[in-house]
């Protein structure tokens, strides 16, 4: 169950997506956030989309992948739209349902929805970024686009790999966490009654070990980093080379496009938010 | 020269009240086959660090080809010719992706891209993990993980691979897996030192050596070692269960000699059976 969460989990098939730089990608990604965040109107929402929905089938993920992402935020979402839903306020605006401090208004049911949405296109755009890239392609990405900080002694490529061995180890302790759980469990241990006080230290006996374990890990994974000659950056090389490519370029076709069209629709289409 | 040689050679881990290896003198020469045995706490491990310079020896003086592992300018070229696969197989991946994972040793040796590339392919099928290249590391079976641990360390290409208990974590079927793999590097000249504590895996080795509480308790061959029941009881050791039905059958009367795999027993047992 744990191990279903889609951060991190790379999906290996050749696409014209996998193929792009992780600095491309990275880029891009920023910048479609920054999109979902100017557009004022459902229709830029829409142009949005369209993106989004262009780089998964070019993406060749299966779409059933990319939407499972969503549930590891599903609550926050959730939350966020009932207290928009129930609170947003505006002036001048019609009311369909009011009690104590609750009121419901066409204002309100529109940002709020307008917010999910946002919430929710921003992490099915960037579970595309992790499922079309290798950890290592995008860690290695980042330290490049980080490089210029090299400059002010900022441990640029020490981060990158920091970042690189918690992608790798999130499935092995996944896999842990539920050993443990399930340890516990045989031993009585109760995870699911009680007020929250009680939920909360019943993690305990979940974490306590978890913490040990990852600890032991972190010494043994030491030794084997520098049986394994590793010394820092001194005298390292790279295996994967990183290279803007004709992909890049088309895409950037396309986000330069929606941005375009979300501009204008802004401009032209009115907003409602 | 020796591939590696161990003279005099005390260890104590720091805030620990005994020593962990004591005076151990030993040579190992190189393209030998040897196996480290011995009861837990043993200094078996230690042994292996002391090897490849992980640690220091407090007095006494380890030397791999030569080189001084107290020296730490020598320390990156004893680390590059003497790699170790330790126990646990998710505890020495850095990468997620089998191929990224093997490239780490080379880049950090700082070989070129290209021959990187051809050290991956190499190393990759010296370890029979090539279907795996592309894959995420913890999809992979506890024999198949393990395997891609080695090729993680024969990409840097060594010239002594030590196995810390690697198969210690693995079914019967992952333990043949990874052993077929290391037994044919070793056809390749390979130095192997086999840390262990399978008395089956001592069994085709050139040599084995027993320790027990830091000490050196027996150093021959596996067949002396076999024939040795004082050495095996006080290492807490156990005989191969071949053996082991050799010596009840010869309480019994019927002598078989000193079968160590169930091939000669069966053998020996045939031939005995065709005789009378
Ligand atoms: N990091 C450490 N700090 C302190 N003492 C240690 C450390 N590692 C090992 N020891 C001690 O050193 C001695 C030898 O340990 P070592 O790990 O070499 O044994 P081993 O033969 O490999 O055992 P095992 O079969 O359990 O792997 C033991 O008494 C152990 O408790
Ligand atoms: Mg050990």
């Amino acid at each position: 169950m744990l191990k279903d969460v889609a951060f991190g989990q790379y999906y290996p098939v050749e696409s014209f997506v996998h193929k792009m730089d992780p600095r491309a990608k990275i880029l891009y990604l920023i910048a479609y956030i920054v999109l979902i965040f100017i557009v004022k109107n459902f229709y830029g929402f829409a142009v949005c989309l369209a993106l989004l929905a262009l780089t998964v089938v070019f993406a060749r993920v299966p779409i059933v992948k990319v939407l499972k992402s969503i549930r590891a935020i599903l609550f926050i979402i959730i939350v966020t739209f009932l207290i928009n839903l129930f609170l947003h306020r505006e002036e001048q605006d019609v009311v369909y349902f009011s009690w104590w401090i609750f009121t419901v208004t066409r204002g309100s049911v529109t940002f709020a929805t307008f917010m999910a949405l946002r919430l929710i296109t921003l992490v099915l755009g960037s579970s595309i970024l992790t499922l079309t890239t290798t950890p290592v392609a995008l860690t290695d990405g980042l330290e490049s686009l980080l490089s210029p900080l090299k400059l002010v002694k900022f441990p640029v490529h020490e981060l990158a790999l920091i970042m690189s061995i918690a992608l790798r180890f999130i499935p092995t302790l996944m896999e842990e966490t539920e050993r443990i759980i399930s340890a516990q469990k045989a031993r009585g241990a109760d995870f699911e009654s009680g007020n929250i006080f009680s939920r909360v230290k019943a993690l305990i006996p979940i974490l306590i070990p978890l913490i040990i374990s990852a600890f032991r890990r972190a010494d043994e994974l030491g030794d084997a980093m520098e049986a394994r000659c590793y010394t820092g950056s001194r005298v390292r090389t790279k295996y994967k080379k990183l290279k803007f490519s004709v992909n890049d370029v088309i895409a950037l076709f396309f986000v330069a496009a929606a941005f375009a069209g979300v501009i204008l629709l802004n401009v032209y289409a009115g907003a409602v938010i | 020269m020796f591939a590696v040689k161990l003279e005099n050679v005390t260890f104590k881990y720091e805030g620990a009240k005994r020593v962990a290896v004591e005076n151990v003198s030993l040579t190992i020469n190189e393209g030998e086959f040897v196996a480290v045995i011995g009861a837990n706490a043993s200094g078996k491990s230690t042994l292996a660090k002391l090897i490849n310079g992980l640690i220091a020896p407090l007095s006494g003086k380890v030397e791999v080809f030569g080189a001084d592992t107290s020296d730490s300018s020598k320390l990156f070229e004893i680390r590059k010719s003497c790699g170790i696969v330790f126990q646990n197989p998710d505890n020495q991946m850095v990468a997620s992706i089998v191929e990224d994972d093997v490239a780490f040793g080379p880049e950090n040796i700082g070989v070129e891209r290209e021959e990187i590339g051809r050290r991956i392919d190499f190393a990759l099928k010296a370890s029979g993990t090539e279907a795996f290249r592309s894959q995420m590391a913890s999809r992979l079976s506890g024999g198949q993980k393990q395997r891609v641990a080695i090729a993680g360390v024969l990409a840097i290409k060594p010239k002594i691979l030590i196995l810390d208990e690697s198969t210690s974590m693995l079914d019967p079927r992952g333990r043949r897996e990874v052993m077929d793999v290391v037994r044919s590097l070793n056809k390749e000249k390979m130095t192997v030192i086999v840390i262990t504590h399978y008395m089956d895996e001592v069994v085709d080795c050139d040599r084995a050596i027993v320790l027990k509480s830091g000490n050196v308790l027996f150093n021959g061959t596996p067949k002396q070692l076999f024939q040795s029941d004082e050495v095996i009881k006080k290492a807490g050791l156990e005989l191969p269960v071949p053996t082991k039905i050799a010596l009840k059958l010869k309480e019994n009367g019927v002598d078989v000699g000193l079968p160590l795999t169930k091939e000669e027993l069966e053998e020996r047992l045939w031939t005995l059976l065709q005789k009378n």
